[in-house]
């Protein structure tokens, strides 16, 4: 791009035309599907003023939402964080019998509807489950309870930190470890000096997604949920009963919230990449 | 550090290298190198003296004590890998005191000490100034040097290269080369370096072992290798080299249905002769001295010397014959001129 006019060669210029139009193509297939929802729901959480809005978004129920979304995406995106990380560091140094096995199985919750996903927690930890009563006998409540919701996110944003970091480290081979190890350094030292080092933007950026996700999780969570009110509401679910009961205005309200994390989580990770693309290394590299 | 290896046999490796009943000694302050082609074993080797790959069978023996339980990060080897691997998260100078700075509690050095050890090991290598740099901004010459000050860095017992200057252009190559040997005779360290390029292993090591298909051919000095190779596939590694099938009769040597002219008696038994490019004479037809009637194919410019390829006239390969540059430009040789191939000296197995 840094190239224009005279410095192009003519076979190259002639392809500005079809270059144009792919472009004002690309970019009205953005407008349309992604800024303009996106903007609607902004204008419709604000369509009955700012003070409609704040009501809506403090009103007890949709904090409860909001509190339990928070609880619920800080314990998966811990759980995903250390199981990432660990499956990660064993499939890509070292070999060992299942390997190929295990790589498919991380992708299951990616293949799988997340309704199923929620359905067959229902069939492991409901009222007629394998342990369900065993469960409930000792007081342990999983569905339509916070453990279901909390286990059914981590389900489904199981993926993503192993996702970014396997081929992150493959591509960096075991020679770092092994100098570390030549040079005297213990298996934690090499885990938090070396490897952990090396890959810290590609886990933060697998951090990020997950973490997007998890606050956005809605089918599998709907189904361990019960939709109780105050209790077992994530955002998604609370955003979804508002709209049932027509009452728009606060249902885009907390939809808007949603939207402003994932921006937020966008800008991150457009920050994380261009500090990964210099000079220290880090997704892809 | 003395070193010895007995018997040291593994099993195909997951690179499907294998190493089959290695014997050899390295006497303390030594420097080897381990030289073979590609896929020989000799890297395999290498990891095995520093405990990154585990033996099926055999010995190494540090200083006469069996290292077999020592793990990789106590037998207090420095090691440096072919790409240098060098931790890109640190700087130049926490790379050189990472081995220091990684030792437990009670015999780790302050971390004052560490960093002044780190700028002494980075100006032994010539590096000082480059102490905040990371290993993204240094040249390949220059990374290849922080490894080796890093791996000095713990004081190893010995020092283990894997194809030191391979990843480096030919220029920085033969200067670094000088500064090795250099550097090994000013710290004393044993040294034993992976290569497979004969020319750096004979110029640079008291003594080569030469590696092939997992066996250990020979190891002697680049003399004796060069002079009497111990066996067909050295002679044939090392140097360009003529090889006759020959049935040998009584001192006589059948070559292609004619007596080979040699310039002695051909042993009895002998079913293959080596006959080094410079080792075989291009004569004018109708000299003196007897060889292979024939005629020049090729002229082809080698640095001091001329390369000629002589197709003779008894059928079979062609020949490669050497002609000091000097002699060439009086007397020079083009394609097609008559050529006698006369065999000056020759190894017999």
């Amino acid at each position: 791009m840094k190239l224009s006019g005279s410095t192009r060669s003519a076979a190259v210029s002639e392809g500005r035309f079809a270059r144009a139009c792919l472009l004002a193509l690309g970019l009205a297939f953005l407008a349309l599907f992604l800024l303009l929802p996106l903007a609607a729901v902004f204008a419709e959480a604000l369509s009955k003023g700012l003070a409609v809005y704040a009501a809506a978004v403090a009103e007890p129920d949709a904090v409860a939402a909001i509190r339990l979304t928070l609880l619920v995406t800080a314990i998966a995106v811990a759980c995903n964080l250390v199981f990432g990380l660990a499956a990660s560091w064993s499939v890509a140094k070292f070999s060992f019998p299942g390997k190929s096995l295990l790589v498919t199985l991380i992708d299951l919750p990616f293949s799988v509807s997340p309704v199923i996903s929620g359905l067959i927690y229902v069939l492991l930890f409901g009222a007629h489950g394998v342990f369900g009563p065993w469960l409930r006998a000792h007081g342990v409540e999983v569905i339509f309870a916070v453990p279901g919701i909390v286990l059914a996110t981590v389900f489904v944003t199981l993926p993503f930190v192993a996702r970014e970091l396997i081929p992150l480290m493959e591509a960096q081979g075991r020679g770092d470890e092994e100098v570390a190890r030549t040079l005297g350094a213990s298996g934690w030292q090499i885990f938090f000096r070396v490897t952990l080092p090396n890959v810290k933007w590609g886990l933060l950026y697998g951090v990020l997604l997950c973490n997007a996700r998890a606050m956005g999780e809605f089918g599998a969570v709907s189904v361990v949920s019960g939709h109780i009110r105050g209790l077992t509401n994530t955002m998604p679910l609370h955003v979804e009963i508002l709209y049932n009961e027509y009452n728009f205005a606060a249902a885009f309200a907390v939809a808007s919230l949603l939207a402003l994390l994932a921006l937020l989580t966008l800008a991150l990770k457009t920050v994380l990449e261009a500090r990964g693309a210099g000079p220290a290394g880090g997704p892809g590299h | 550090m003395r070193i010895d290896i007995c018997n040291l046999s593994k099993a195909f490796d997951s690179a499907g290298r294998a190493l089959n009943g290695i014997d050899m000694s390295i006497a303390d302050g030594e420097l080897v190198a381990l030289l073979g082609p590609s896929g020989s074993g000799k890297t395999t080797l290498l990891r095995a003296i520093a405990g990154l790959e585990t033996p099926d069978s055999g010995e190494i023996l540090f200083d006469g004590e069996n290292v077999a339980s020592r793990d990789v990060r106590d037998r207090n080897v420095g090691f440096v890998f072919q790409s240098y691997a060098l931790f890109k998260t640190m700087t130049v100078q926490e790379n050189v005191g990472f081995g220091l700075s990684v030792r437990p509690r009670a015999t780790r050095p302050p971390k004052a000490e560490i960093a002044a050890r780190a700028r002494e090991l980075l100006r032994l290598v010539q590096l000082d100034g480059l102490e905040d740099r990371t290993p993204a901004q240094l040249s390949g010459g220059q990374r290849q040097r922080v490894a080796l000050a890093r791996a000095l860095a713990i004081d190893p017992g010995v020092l283990l290269l894997d194809e030191p200057f391979g990843a480096l252009d030919a220029k920085v190559r033969k200067e670094l080369r000088g500064w090795l040997r250099d550097l090994h005779d000013r710290t004393g360290h044993t040294t034993v370096f992976v290569t497979h390029d004969q020319e750096e292993a004979l110029e640079l090591a008291d003594r080569v072992a030469v590696i092939n298909r997992g066996r250990l051919e020979q190891i002697a000095t680049p003399a004796e290798l060069y002079g009497a190779p111990a066996t067909p596939f050295i002679c044939e590694f090392l140097g360009s080299v003529n090889a006759f099938d020959v049935t040998a009769e009584g001192g006589r040597a059948l070559w292609r249905g004619h007596a080979l002219p040699l310039p002695a008696p051909c042993p009895a038994g002998a079913a293959r002769l080596f006959v080094r490019a410079h080792e075989l004479a291009a004569l004018r037809p109708g000299s003196a001295q007897p060889g292979i009637p024939g005629s020049v194919e090729g002229v082809r410019l080698s640095g001091s010397h001329v390369r000629l390829d002589i197709r003779a006239a008894w059928g079979g390969p062609l020949l490669e014959a050497e002609v000091p540059i000097l002699d060439f430009d009086s007397h020079p040789w083009k394609r097609g001129d008559a050529a006698v191939a006369a065999i000056l000296a020759f190894r017999a197995f």
